[in-house]
């Protein structure tokens, strides 16, 4: 985001319902420090902050406030109690104030005053539930028959016995806050953790996004570069095909050819098949090309030809030709073999078309 | 909803949640007598059941306790501190539970908004509780409804506006816009308010 989509996004941050990756965006922004953005901000979460005085206001439970205030002091502060009190036993032993001090302490002064007279003596409800009848009634029971003396000692063990059903019940009473508390924290981990796979999801989604993306725009490029292949193949082509052009036009070629100080020349002379004849050859080593004039030939008879032969180990073709109205034969010759290897030039008369070793006469012959 | 609101509560001190952060009980009955009916009412709201708004109540007060010293004032006024803190923990409830207390609909039928028009202006002035309340609902009646509809889905169902724009079936963008033009109109007609607030009019 840009400054100004930042910007833009305050309001929605205020209101929190800005997705996590782009709030994330706004709170490191806001961190790196942009007075602006922050008093922006601030009049935002003010104005977030009204809204709820839109409803009509209603009065929170009236014992809310005091149990509230209950928890605070409790020795496990940090939990709330739950809203249906746990049991009557457990309003009973919570210690009335201070935070921090153990319960047991708390505790003797609390169960002194509930002992009721000795020859009174019934269990509480409480111990009902909580202790085996089966202790008591006998102690109970002989009790009610000793002297007064004794009577202080009962009171003793009751006390004691109260105080056991007391830590006992408190004991119930933290098991079941901290198994509460365990629940909750369980349900807001889950939460949590729910919303980080959905946002790892979303992680994902988005690199798979750019994947795609990036092989998409790969294929296109490739696609551009197969077309430059063609587009050059093509170029070349023709770059070679105005190459063969320009050498191929004959007069060019050959005044190039003559005038080239690394042309090679021959001279061919009749056999006895054509002692008038003779003919002349110049070759130019490094473009292979050559020119080969020949005057004074006998006229070919129907379905025959000339052709033209470089030797160098053997004969190699060098091109076939007939007599124009003159009586002369020319060659314009292309790709001769090694001009450093041709010893000879020769002509022989051949079928139409040539053939690729000659089979004929031979009519003109000399060394290069 | 006939109970006098305390005119106490339009806001809390910075200092008294410095005080609540230094274990002062006396400081925090003050800061849930300012503060607990417009948390109350909000998190009813968000969680639409009694028993268990009262129950998260307490838990919210209770981590106010606990927390209070986490309370930045250059972040925000302790009120909105309060209240976000109220909020998000109302929704984290409503989707920890996977259910709504409110209708899930987007329909302002459901909202308090909507209650509004549908009572009339003029009856909305007598019925307001107090000034505050007539100024919101004054500000709040300005909007479009589909402006009123994107900000109630944001604060009272907790949608982020990518889950506004799949919920009304509406682009995103123009979700984006609704919210933002709705905070912007808010914020200008509700700014006595938030400078009061903000103690800027002090």
């Amino acid at each position: 985001m840009d400054h100004e989509q930042l910007e833009e996004s305050l309001s929605l941050y205020a209101l929190g319902t800005l997705e996590p990756d782009p709030a994330r965006e706004v709170e490191s922004h806001l961190a790196s420090g942009c007075p602006p953005c922050s008093a922006l901000l601030r009049q935002y979460q003010g104005t977030a902050a009204m809204l709820p005085y839109a409803l009509t206001l209603n009065t929170p439970p009236a014992g809310l406030k005091a149990k509230i205030m209950r928890a605070l002091t409790s020795p496990n502060a940090q939990i709330a109690a739950p809203v249906e009190a746990p049991a009557p036993t457990a309003t009973l032993i919570l210690p009335p104030t201070k935070p921090a001090v153990p319960p047991k302490r708390e505790i003797p002064p609390a169960k002194m005053s509930i002992p009721p007279p000795p020859d009174k003596a019934q269990p509480s409800a409480a111990a009902k539930i909580e202790w085996e009848p089966s202790k008591i009634p006998p102690q109970t029971a002989s009790l009610r028959d000793r002297p007064a003396g004794r009577s202080l000692a009962l009171a003793a063990s009751l006390a004691g016995l109260l105080l056991g059903v007391s830590g006992y019940a408190y004991y119930l009473y933290a098991t079941l806050e901290a198994e509460r508390v365990g629940y909750v924290e369980d349900r807001m981990a889950l939460a949590k953790a729910t919303l980080k796979a959905s946002d790892l999801e979303r992680q994902l989604d988005e690199r798979q996004r750019n994947l795609s993306k990036a092989t998409s725009e790969l294929n296109r490029a490739v696609k551009i570069l197969g077309t430059t292949h063609a587009l050059l193949a093509k170029h070349q082509d023709q770059i070679e095909t105005l190459q063969a052009t320009r050498l191929g036009k004959p007069a060019e070629e050959i005044a190039r050819i003559f005038s080239s100080p690394y042309s090679k020349m021959a001279t061919l002379s009749g056999t006895d098949m054509a002692k008038n004849a003779y003919a002349m050859v110049f070759v130019e080593p490094d473009t292979r090309r050559g020119f080969f004039y020949a005057s004074n030939l006998p006229a070919l008879p129907a379905g025959k030809t000339y052709q033209l032969w470089a030797i160098t180990d053997k004969p190699v073709s060098a091109g076939i030709f007939s007599l124009d109205r003159g009586q002369k034969g020319r060659v314009m010759i292309q790709n001769v073999p090694d001009v450093t290897k041709i010893q000879k030039f020769a002509v022989s008369m051949e079928p139409a078309g040539g053939k690729p070793q000659p089979t004929g006469n031979i009519y003109l012959v000399g060394d290069l | 909803m006939d109970a006098p609101i305390p005119q106490s509560s339009s806001a809390v001190a910075p200092d008294l949640v410095a005080r609540v952060a230094g274990g002062d009980q006396a400081a925090f009955e003050q800061l849930y007598e300012q503060s607990s009916p417009l948390l109350c009412t909000l998190v009813s709201r968000i969680v639409g059941h009694e028993g268990e708004a009262a129950d998260l109540l307490q838990e919210v007060y209770l981590e106010v306790w606990r927390k209070a010293s986490n309370y930045d004032h250059a972040r925000g006024t302790p009120m909105a501190w309060l209240v976000t803190l109220a909020r998000s923990r109302a929704i984290d409830r409503v989707r920890a539970l996977g259910s709504r207390g409110k209708g899930v609909t987007a329909s302002l039928d459901d909202t308090p908004a909507s209650d509004l028009i549908a009572s009339g202006a003029d009856a909305l002035e007598l019925r307001a509780a107090n000034e505050r309340q007539a100024l919101i609902w004054k500000a709040l009646e300005t909007l479009p409804l589909v402006q009123r509809q994107a900000i109630e889905l944001a604060y009272y169902e907790g949608l982020t506006h990518v889950e506004i724009s799949g919920r009304l079936n509406v682009p995103l963008g123009t979700i984006k816009t609704r919210i933002r033009l709705a905070m912007e109109k808010l914020r200008d007609g509700l700014q006595p308010l938030w400078e009061e607030e903000l103690g800027l009019t002090e």
